[in-house]
C-alpha cells in the first residue's frame, strides 16, 4: 500500500469518527417508557428480557424472596399497546391469549392494570411498571431501564 | 498529494473550520455597524423608543401574570392530587384484594364427530359409529392467592359419564350362542325427580387437581395435594383450549406415564442468564394404583424427577426436557374373616395383594418455536416388572388366544412400552388480510407400542388439520385423523375419525 494511499484511508477513517462524534446521543423523547420499580426494591439496572420475564410471570420474586408485582397499564392504552409491542414482543391478542394458556396449564394469572401506573409503583411494594417519561416524577419511583419511543 | 487526498483535507477544513469563518463574519458586521452610530437621533426613531419601552412594560406584566397562572396551576394540581389519591387508593385496594379473592375461570368444548372403520370393527366397543354431537367435558378452576406465598389451586371437571358408559358386553361363541355369564350393560343415571316428575340425567364430578403451593422463592416452591405429573408438555398443557389438536395422544390416553398423582413436589426454577431458564421437580406420591388419589396400598412410593431447559430469543424459544419415575403398584382384595384363629378377636381383615408390579418410567420432550413455526416432540418408555401378576378378564383373554373356544386363564407378563410423537404447526402470517385470527395447519405422527405382548394397544397415529383462534377465547379445530393398528385382526382394519371442535375458555 503506497503511503498516499495510506493518508488517504487516515483522512477518511479520521473524518468518519469526527462525523459521528458530533452526532447526538438519542434525543430523549416524551413517549419514552421508563421500567420503575417501588424504591424497595434492590435493583439498580435491569435488561429488557428481565422484564419480560416478570410481567409474563416467568419469575415471580425478587432476590429477597418477596413477590415481584408487576403493574400494567390498563388494557387498550397506548401505553400498554407500546410496552406490549416494544416489550412483551406481543400484540393484545398474543398477550391474551397467553394469559388464557397460563390459567390452564397452572392457574397463573395475569398482572394487575392500573390507570396511574406511577402511583401504583410507588404505592405497591415490590412493584415493577412502566411510565411514559412525561408522566414520570422524580423520587416517586426507581427508574431502571429506559425503552426509547422508536 | 493525490486528488482524493486534496478533497478529503478541503473538506475536513470546511467543517472544522468554517463555522468560526462565519461568525467572524457576523462580529465584523456588527463591528462595522457600531463603528460609525449616527451624531443625532431622527424624530421617527424616538417615538419608536417609547413604542419599545411601552411593549417591554407590557411583557414584563404579562410575565408577571404567567408566573402567578402557573403558581395557581400548581396549586390546583397539589390539591387534585390529593383529591384523586382517595379514589386512587380505593382502585388499589380493589385490584390489590382481588389478588386474595377467589378466582374462577374455566373451559370445555364442543365437538361433531364421525368414526369410519370397517364394518362391525371391535372398534366400536368403544366408540359409536353414528355421527355425534358431543360437549363432553367443562373444566372449572378455583384459585386464590391467600398470602404472598401461599396459594391454592382447584380444577374440578364436570361431566356426563358415567352415563352412557358401555360396562360390559356379552360374548357371542363359535356356536353362534351367548357365552355363559357375559352380558350387554350400559350405565344409565336416568332418574325421576320426585318434586317435579322430571326425567334427569346424572353426570359425575371429578377433581383434576386440587393443592397448595408454598413459593418462597423462585428457585425454591413446594406443593401437597393432587396435582398434574409435571412431565413432558401435552400432561402440563392440557386443556383443549392450549393444546393444539383435537385428539389426545395415545401415550396420554395408555397413561404410560401417571398423569396425575397424589403427594408433594418440590420444584423450581433457576435464571443463569436471562434468556436461560433451568427448572426442576422432584414429586413424592402414592404413585399409580387403583385408588391411589384416596389412598396407597403399598408402602412403597413413587418417585420421580424432572429437568427442563428453556432457551429464549426475541422470537424464539426451545425446551428440552424430561422426567424419570419409579413406582410400585399394588390392587388388594380384603375379606373378613368371622372364626378368627385368635381368641381375642370377633372377627379379622384378611388383605390379599392381587396384583403388583414395579415400573420404571423416563420420557423425553422437545419444543422449537422459530418465527411463528412450532416443531414439538415427545418420548416415553417405561418398563413394567409383576411381583404378583394378574389374570386378564374374559375378554381380554380371548383377545390374547386366537384359538375359538379356549378360555385358559392367562397371567399377565412383564413387558416394555414406548411411544413417540412428532407435531409440526405452522401459524399462517395472514395478519395483514386477517387481523387477530390466527390460523395454523398442523400434522402430528406418532408411533405407539405401549405394550409389547398386547398388540390391541399398539397403533401407529397421523393427525392433520386446522387450528384457528378468532379471539384469545375460542379455539375452532378441523381435524381427520387415521389409526393404522398393529394388529388389524383386532381391530378390523384402519380407523379414521373426523372431528370438528369448539374450544372456549371463559
Amino acid at each position: 500500500m503506497t503511503l498516499q494511499r495510506k493518508c488517504s484511508i487516515c483522512l477518511l477513517i479520521a473524518f468518519t469518527v469526527l462525523l459521528f462524534s458530533n452526532s447526538p446521543a438519542h434525543a430523549e423523547s416524551p413517549d419514552d417508557i421508563l421500567i420503575i420499580t417501588n424504591k424497595d426494591v434492590n435493583l439498580d439496572t435491569i435488561s429488557l428480557k428481565e422484564v419480560r420475564s416478570y410481567f409474563l410471570k416467568k419469575r415471580i420474586k425478587w432476590q429477597k424472596g418477596n413477590n415481584v408485582i408487576p403493574i400494567n397499564a390498563k388494557p387498550g392504552t397506548i401505553l400498554r399497546k407500546r410496552f406490549q409491542e416494544h416489550v412483551l414482543l406481543m400484540t393484545e391478542i398474543e398477550e391474551k391469549t397467553y394469559w388464557n394458556d397460563q390459567q390452564v396449564r397452572m392457574g397463573l394469572n395475569p398482572p394487575p392494570s392500573f390507570s396511574r401506573t406511577l402511583k401504583a409503583v410507588f404505592k405497591l411494594r415490590g412493584s415493577i411498571g412502566y411510565v411514559f417519561r412525561k408522566d414520570y416524577r422524580e423520587n416517586v419511583a426507581k427508574l431502571l431501564m429506559v425503552v426509547p419511543a422508536k | 498529494m493525490t486528488k482524493t487526498t486534496t478533497i478529503f483535507c478541503l473538506i475536513l477544513s470546511f467543517l472544522l473550520f468554517g463555522l468560526p469563518v462565519r461568525s467572524q463574519t457576523s462580529e465584523t458586521d456588527a463591528e462595522e455597524t457600531d463603528a460609525n452610530p449616527p451624531e443625532e437621533m431622527p424624530p421617527n426613531v424616538s417615538s419608536q423608543d417609547s413604542r419599545l419601552e411601552a411593549l417591554e412594560r407590557t411583557v414584563a406584566e404579562q410575565q408577571k401574570e404567567l408566573a402567578k397562572q402557573n403558581e395557581t396551576i400548581e396549586e390546583l394540581k397539589t390539591a387534585k392530587d390529593d383529591e384523586e389519591l382517595d379514589d386512587f387508593d380505593e382502585e388499589l385496594i380493589e385490584e390489590g384484594s382481588f389478588e386474595r379473592l377467589i378466582k374462577i375461570y374455566g373451559f370445555f368444548d364442543i365437538r361433531f364427530i364421525k368414526n369410519i372403520v370397517g364394518k362391525d370393527s371391535s372398534y366400536y366397543l368403544v366408540t359409536h359409529e353414528p355421527a355425534s354431537f358431543i360437549a363432553p367435558n367443562l373444566n372449572l378452576y378455583i384459585d386464590s392467592q391467600m398470602t404472598e406465598n401461599l396459594s391454592a389451586l382447584g380444577e374440578v371437571v364436570f361431566s356426563f359419564l358415567p352415563h352412557g358408559y358401555e360396562r360390559d358386553f356379552e360374548m357371542v361363541g363359535a356356536d353362534g350362542q351367548p357365552v355363559p355369564g357375559t352380558d350387554y350393560s350400559r350405565d344409565d343415571t336416568t332418574v325421576i325427580n320426585p318434586n317435579s316428575l322430571e326425567f334427569v340425567q346424572m353426570g359425575g364430578v371429578r377433581i383434576e387437581r386440587l393443592h397448595l403451593t408454598y413459593s418462597p422463592f423462585d428457585w425454591l416452591q413446594m406443593m401437597a395435594g393432587h396435582y398434574l405429573t409435571p412431565f413432558g408438555i401435552w400432561n402440563v398443557d392440557h386443556g383443549s383450549t392450549v393444546v393444539i389438536t383435537s385428539r389426545v395422544p395415545y401415550m396420554q390416553i395408555r397413561e404410560v406415564v401417571p398423569r396425575k398423582q397424589t403427594g408433594v413436589q418440590v420444584f423450581g426454577r433457576f435464571f443463569p442468564t436471562d434468556s436461560l431458564f433451568l427448572d426442576y421437580a422432584v414429586t413424592l406420591s402414592n404413585g399409580r394404583g387403583p385408588i391411589d388419589a384416596i389412598a396407597d396400598l403399598d408402602e412403597n412410593k413413587g418417585v420421580g424427577l424432572k429437568l427442563k431447559m428453556t432457551y429464549e430469543w426475541d422470537r424464539a424459544s426451545l425446551a428440552l426436557g424430561g422426567y424419570g419415575y419409579y413406582g410400585e403398584y399394588t390392587d388388594v382384595k380384603k375379606s373378613i374373616n368371622i372364626a378368627p384363629s385368635n381368641p381375642d378377636l370377633i372377627m379379622e381383615a384378611i388383605i390379599d395383594k392381587t396384583e403388583a408390579f414395579d415400573e420404571y418410567i423416563v420420557s423425553a420432550d422437545l419444543r422449537l418455536t422459530l418465527f411463528g413455526f412450532l416443531l414439538q416432540s415427545e418420548f416415553v418408555w417405561r418398563y413394567t416388572h409383576y411381583t404378583i401378576p394378574t389374570t386378564f378378564s374374559l375378554l381380554y383373554q380371548r383377545l390374547l388366544t386366537p384359538e375359538p373356544g379356549y378360555y385358559g386363564t392367562h397371567y399377565a407378563a412383564d413387558f416394555q412400552g414406548m411411544s413417540v410423537y412428532l407435531l409440526g404447526a405452522w401459524e399462517l402470517p395472514l395478519s395483514k388480510w386477517l387481523g387477530d385470527v390466527r390460523i395454523s395447519p398442523y400434522v402430528m405422527y406418532e408411533y405407539a407400542k405401549t405394550h409389547e405382548t398386547f398388540d390391541y394397544q399398539n397403533g401407529t397415529f397421523l393427525f392433520w388439520g386446522l387450528n384457528i383462534k378468532p379471539s384469545s377465547f375460542v379455539v375452532i379445530k378441523l381435524e381427520p385423523s387415521v389409526l393404522f393398528p398393529a394388529n388389524t385382526k383386532m381391530v378390523g382394519g384402519n380407523a379414521w375419525h373426523l372431528e370438528a371442535q369448539i374450544a372456549v375458555f371463559f
